[in-house]
């Protein structure tokens, strides 16, 4: 059971291994086709720099290719823990992949309502739902650490952060 | 200004209310962020440059090396309490801090590192002190030519250093060079990748890129991972004192420990993790009897706390004398530096000397303020471990936002910031090295306007430059060596 869960495991790492080198050439090889339209000087550097890099993503591709037909099913890449079950891998990326959701709510938070409303509603939300604690509780946080924030960049450096569409349409309403 | 007037200026400067505050903010925050595992230095000082952009170089000197002095002090407080490191670069405190903390001697292991961490890092700053001089002549005599061929020094050797694969790393640190490109090109200002949005025809923004690499992965894997760090805290940690004694008695291996890290430091690509590594296996080599060591010695302790420390002065020799960081703390620095419109090298150790001996200063301080302040607040610091992680992720992860808007309140930014978190969380859990990546966006826009400034001076005829084929043979032989010497 160790062994396979570990082979499991090493095979979908080997896989993500190969696509991400392969994202890497198709990107490099890309953006150098882009800058084929460029000026000499504006092009010399990145052109230079690219090729080298692109030659070498290949070889590291061809190489994690030719590494993951090489082994054999059976032969594992890594020591398994005593207590591995084969799903803890799994389980981490799916909380990973939400834990991403969350921050990528965050980030369209702000973009509709401004950097404090964006993370007044992303702690008070994240805190009680995650961290389970109270409605008063997690107004509190979110409150009190918004306004350290507030105090921080507007009070102390004067910096305005980011307003968000949602005021942009009030003051264009309004104004 | 000669070097007597440079040093009594910087201290002078030092002293003032408002820089010592940042110092004293710098200390604060270090403390923090050195003592949460997973959080880190590299964090800390990302979190601290959009500040920077509204602060002259006086305030913000302070602030950041503050921070960077004192995380690899308070980091040994998780190591020994719980056997988890709180940065990188003390991962081998705990071979010998953990078990000392389970024989009860848990007063002691901390006593003697904040002590030695103390005096390595004092060292590490007299070490920076001392190279200035001896530098300076040779900073002098490098043209633009040197100064592009230490660029490919540096980051070669990061990128063959850093992580398991030099291939991967050299790919990263291509890849953090290009990224670097988008935007107008130096010469032409002619728009590069840069798709049609006015956002990328600026550069992108370095904040919002480290943060991204490396703030986010190690928040989300934190957040992903725990409750608490710890359950118990509500042990006491007494006797801290009988570990000073310790590292009295052992002040010859502070010393050489101190010496070795300031050296590790020096070199890129090494850092406080290589640092804390190979004091450790010195003592163990050196020391006799050795028998104790990975069960409760305290000079596996004082070694390795010793040299971490003192590294981080090692660091900033090349850092400010050719503008070669070694380390991501050090790319991250260095953009510090040139947001203030100070350029290392030539700029920096001539018409900018007293900087130079503020940072020394800072240094120093920093180090015997944090010192102080993990041996006589251990157990209020050690009380965050208490607190759940899904509060303190989210604190962290909402400054984390707002430093990548300040600099330039654009929502692009944000955009940025998610993209580098999931290509660094990637990056991360396939065995990537993200600092080379750091560093080759860093340094590319200075490598390519060094490239063009030198092949319009001396043609192509630049590479054969004596001094510039002295440096081209070590990055040659580094990154044969690199290549080599890879774990299998």
């Amino acid at each position: 059971m160790e062994r396979e869960t570990g082979t499991v495991r090493a095979m979908w790492k080997e896989t993500a291994n190969i696509i991400f080198n392969a994202v890497v050439v198709l990107v490099l090889a890309a953006a150098l086709y882009a800058s084929f339209g460029w000026p000499r000087e504006t092009a010399l550097f990145p052109q230079t720099v690219g090729t080298l890099i692109l030659v070498l993503a290949c070889i590291s591709l061809g190489r994690e290719i030719y590494a993951a037909r090489k082994r054999s099913p059976g032969e594992r890449t890594d020591t398994p823990a005593p207590d591995e079950e084969g799903t803890e891998d799994l389980d981490f990326f799916v909380k990973s992949v939400a834990m991403f959701a969350w921050l990528l709510g965050f980030g369209a938070g702000i973009w509709v309502l401004g950097f404090y409303g964006a993370a007044f509603f992303f702690l008070l939300l994240y805190i009680r739902l995650r961290a389970e604690i109270t409605v008063l509780g997690s107004l509190m946080w979110a409150a009190g650490t918004v306004a350290t924030i507030v105090l921080l960049f507007d009070v102390l450096l004067g910096v305005d952060l980011y307003r968000g569409l949602a005021w942009t349409l009030v003051m264009d309403l309004v104004g | 200004m000669d070097m007597l007037e440079a040093m009594q200026t910087g201290l002078f400067i030092l002293f003032q209310p408002k820089y010592l505050a940042m110092l004293v903010a710098g200390v604060l925050m270090g403390s923090v962020v050195g003592f949460v595992p997973g959080i880190g230095g590299v964090v800390g000082v990302a979190l601290l440059l959009p500040f920077t952009f509204f602060m002259p170089p006086e305030a913000s000197l302070p602030l950041i090396i503050g921070l960077v002095a004192v995380v690899s002090t308070a980091d040994t407080i998780p190591c020994v309490l719980i056997g988890t490191p709180g940065s990188a670069g003390s991962q081998a405190t705990i071979l010998d801090g953990y078990p000392l903390a389970q024989q009860g001697h848990a007063g002691m292991a901390l006593g003697a590192a904040f002590f030695v961490s103390g005096v390595g890092g004092v060292i590490g700053a007299l070490m920076l002190s001392v190279s200035v001089p001896i530098f300076k002549p040779l900073v002098m005599s490098f043209g633009i030519s040197e100064f592009l061929a230490m660029s490919f020094l540096g980051l070669s050797m990061v990128a063959v250093l850093s992580g398991g694969s030099p291939l991967r790393g050299i790919i990263a640190a291509g890849l953090g060079v290009l990224i670097a490109m988008i935007g107008p090109d130096p010469i032409n200002t002619i728009g590069r990748w840069y798709m049609g949005t006015p956002y990328l025809l600026a550069k992108l923004n370095v904040v919002a890129v480290a943060l991204g690499l490396f703030g986010i992965p190690e928040l989300v894997d934190l957040a992903v991972r725990g409750t608490q760090i710890v359950r118990d805290s509500d042990r006491k940690i007494e006797r801290k004192f009988s570990g000073v004694q310790e590292a009295f008695r052992h002040k010859r291996l502070v010393l050489g420990s101190s010496i070795i890290g300031a050296w590790i430091g020096f070199l890129p690509g090494m850092g406080t993790v290589v640092a804390n590594w190979v004091s450790y296996s010195c003592a163990v080599m050196l020391c006799k009897p050795n028998d104790k060591f990975g069960k409760g010695d305290i000079r596996g302790v004082i070694a390795p706390e010793s040299a971490n420390n003192a590294s981080v002065g090692g660091a900033l020799i090349p850092t400010l004398a050719f503008g070669i960081p070694g380390s991501t703390i050090m790319a991250l620095l260095l953009a510090a530096l040139w947001i203030q419109g100070i350029t290392p090298g030539h700029d920096l150790l001539t018409g900018k000397l007293h900087l130079v001996y503020l940072i020394i200063w800072s240094l120093a301080f920093a180090n015997i303020l944090g010192a102080l302040l993990a041996y006589f607040f251990t157990n209020q610091i050690a009380q965050l471990t208490r607190v759940p992680i899904h509060l303190l992720a989210p604190l962290i992860l909402v400054p984390i936002f707002g430093g990548a808007l300040l600099a330039t309140n654009n929502i692009g930014d944000v955009i940025v910031l998610l993209i580098f978190g999931v290509i660094g969380w990637i990056m991360k859990h396939l065995g990537w090295p993200r600092p080379a990546m750091v560093l080759g966006f860093v340094l590319g826009p200075v490598m390519e306007k060094y490239y063009f400034q030198t092949t319009m001076v001396y043609d192509s005829s630049w590479v054969f430059r004596p001094i510039v084929l002295v440096i081209l043979a070590l990055t040659a032989l580094g990154v044969f060596f690199g290549f080599k010497l890879r774990p299998k």
